[in-house]
């Protein structure tokens, strides 16, 4: 880790790069809408 | 065959192909390059299957194709490996201990046994069906290599196929299959051991296992598609380019030539890859000399199935040429049926236009679904790329401009822009190709980012989630084969469910009688055929003229003559010509109009369902009723030719 770095820098940056995590990983998992769709229907019956 | 032989036979065939690579790989000098144990292992496999590939075409085109030739090409690499076996001792460069790394076994274990599940169970993929499997099957029964006169599916490079051939004549086809999933397997473990080069520790691993389930690779790993297979050899290639121009080392170029020829040899796209590769090769000092040496090196590997193509139809990439260039009409092409063929493949398989707009877009559009016709979805590359994309900027200034990453994302870079510009096929899986190429490159830097900025949690948290959304899908997946794996099933019955077809196939198998000739329509039937057979293609070949559009019985029966063909198999009549319709089928109406008149005599019509996705069948996925007619052709009825 960058030890000159100040502490409000670190966390500005981790914030922003969890919310891409999440962005990203939601955006994929939405994308595979109709078939996890068809899959719980199967699964529920 | 027994499974034990068949198991026999693959472990003969994968220690022939090592020891053909480690011989490669000494005599090119990278033996001071790479290290003994899994590097060496890796990097051996994957060139070795190129060798084995490139010296079995000689002899099958020469009329030797059978067991006896690839028994003796294994003993020989046999003999290599048995000559250096203490390079090849067990290292298994492992990561670090810890509850990241019990996870990610864990992870690995469950997709590796989804793996073998697949390669227990028959195939059923339908290109596999129709030309991965079913040439190298009409080669050893015919006892040599055939020029089939057919666009995209038979006129095509072939060095991967083989080993296919290889594989199902020593082992059969238990063999076969799960020879595919060693071969997909071996450019995951090649990737980790490049990765394990540059200290990454469980991060390659947590990337490895990331390829491995991405979704492109759980579609083709375990089939004969060859991207993957040719990704081990761009992996190979980009690699070795890095390390021999930093070494300025001649023979490590001239060895990464080799691997980009045995690309060439197993896909057109190799092409595309050669360009992309030798392009910053050439712009450098001394360019002109290591592009000789690296170009001249890929002919020599690659050129074989090109100049087999040229001396039968002129025209090495057919039917390219022959399109682009207006060739004189041929028995095999002719310049009306090449617009209709490029009409149709423009509309199947280019859902954009070739814009900068849609090339910059293209990434996105893929890996969240929004142009349906990339296929970027089921069959895509997954999110990891999206996930390191913003640690890549991270990464210190020192790092991104070295060779071994820089380079590797550059050529990845201009392969995409020059296949994406080329108006060949958009969907995203032909990319798996050089996707191997492009984590070698990046993710290093996104880890050297996330390590300088403190960003090692979320990017963890980040992979968890691919990780966890793939295993899913590969789980789903890998349903289909269990069924098939843990329960009783017959492999009839398991065709029967997986491929729409093979109830007809395995009846005119068992029924056609001595000397017929069957011509069939349904492409996936190809490797299930035993009997005489014909494709009855419409769109990819031109010798029985079967569009839509074809409606001269004329010219049709006289093509069925030309061919010897007995009997047809083709979806059934009945269903399809609606003269009543405002818009009939011509060529359904033709068929109508031959049965009528005595020339097509049914006899047996099969159920036939056709579906999207063999896995979403099993839950419930969309499945559309048809039905297969087998007809006899009496041509003492049919009307004479023109």
């Amino acid at each position: 880790m960058n030890p000159h770095m100040p502490t409000r820098h670190r966390t500005a940056l981790a914030v922003l790069y969890w919310a891409w995590i999440v962005a990203m990983l939601g955006c994929y998992i939405a994308s595979f809408g109709a078939i996890l769709r068809l899959l719980f229907g199967a699964l529920l019956g | 065959m027994t499974v034990l032989q068949s198991i026999a036979a693959l472990c003969l065939l994968t220690a022939a192909c090592m020891g053909f690579g480690g011989a490669a790989l000494t005599l090119f000098g990278a033996r001071d390059r790479l290290r003994p144990g899994s590097e060496w292992i890796a990097f051996s496999f994957v060139v070795g299957t190129g060798l084995f590939g490139w010296i079995a075409f000689f002899p099958g085109v020469a009329g030797w194709f059978d067991p006896a030739l690839f028994w003796t090409i294994d003993a020989i690499g046999l003999a290599l490996l048995a000559a250096d076996r203490k390079r090849f001792a067990l290292n298994p460069a492992l990561p670090p201990a810890g509850t990241a790394a019990v996870g990610l076994a864990l992870a690995l274990a469950a997709a590796l046994l989804f793996d073998v599940l697949e390669g227990l169970s028959p195939p059923a993929d339908a290109d596999t069906l129709a030309y991965h499997f079913a040439l190298p099957k009409q080669f050893l029964e015919a006892g040599r290599i055939e020029f089939v006169p057919r666009a995209v599916s038979g006129a095509i490079p072939l060095l991967v196929h083989m080993t296919y051939g290889a594989a199902l004549a020593t082992g059969g086809e238990l063999a076969l299959t799960l020879w595919t999933m060693l071969t997909g397997w071996a450019v995951v473990l090649l990737l980790y051991v490049i990765l394990q080069r540059h200290e990454l520790g469980i991060w390659a691993a947590a990337a490895a296992v990331a390829l491995l389930t991405c979704p492109a690779l759980l579609y083709g790993g375990g089939t004969g598609q060859v991207e993957i297979r040719g990704a081990g050899f761009v992996l190979a290639a980009g690699v070795l380019i890095a390390d021999g121009l930093r070494a300025n080392s001649m023979r490590l170029l001239v060895l990464a030539g080799l691997c980009t020829g045995f690309f060439i040899a197993t896909k057109f796209f190799g092409l595309f890859f050669a360009a992309a590769a030798g392009l910053p090769l050439v712009l450098r000092r001394g360019g002109i000399r290591n592009g000789l040496l690296f170009g001249g090196a890929a002919v020599i590997a690659g050129f074989q199935w090109y100049l087999w193509n040229w001396i039968h139809t002129s025209d090495p990439l057919f039917p390219f040429f022959t399109n682009l260039l207006g060739y004189p009409d041929s028995p095999f092409w002719s310049r009306e049926f090449g617009t209709y063929f490029s009409n149709i493949l423009a509309q199947g398989e280019l859902p954009m236009r070739s814009t900068i707009t849609n090339w910059i877009a293209y990434p996105v559009l893929s890996t969240f679904g929004l142009v349906p016709g990339l296929e970027g979805g089921r069959t895509g590359l997954g999110l990891l790329a999206f996930i390191v994309l913003p640690l890549i900027a991270g990464a210190p200034g020192d790092k991104l401009l070295r060779f071994e990453f820089a380079l590797p994302i550059l050529i990845a870079a201009l392969f995409f822009t020059v296949w994406f510009f080329s108006g060949t096929t958009q969907r995203t899986r032909h990319l798996l190709s050089i996707y191997p190429l492009l984590i070698a490159g990046a993710f290093p830097l996104a880890v050297f980012g996330a390590r300088r900025f403190g960003l090692g949690l979320p990017l963890a948290a980040g992979l968890c989630g691919v990780l966890a959304i793939q295993l899913a899908g590969h789980a789903v997946f890998t349903v289909n084969f269990a069924r098939y794996v843990f329960t009783h099933e017959t492999k009839a019955a398991f065709l029967a469910r997986n491929v729409p077809g093979a109830d007809s196939a395995a009846w005119v198998n068992a029924n056609l009688p001595a000397g017929g000739k069957v011509a069939f329509m349904n492409r996936q039937q190809a490797y299930l055929i035993d009997v005489p057979a014909f494709m009855l293609h419409p769109y990819i070949q031109i010798l029985v003229d079967a569009r839509p559009t074809s409606h001269d019985e004329r010219k049709f029966v006289d093509g069925l003559k030309r061919q010897n063909i007995t009997h047809i198999l083709i979806p059934d009549v009945d269903e399809k010509a609606n003269e009543k319709s405002p818009l009939p089928i011509p060529y359904y109406a033709m068929i109508s109009r031959l049965v009528s008149a005595g020339c097509l005599m049914r006899i047996r019509s099969f159920d036939a369902p056709q579906f999207q996705s063999r896995t979403l069948r099993q839950f419930g996925g969309k499945e559309t009723a048809s039905r297969d007619g087998l007809f006899r052709v009496s041509y003492s009825h049919c009307p004479a030719a023109p």
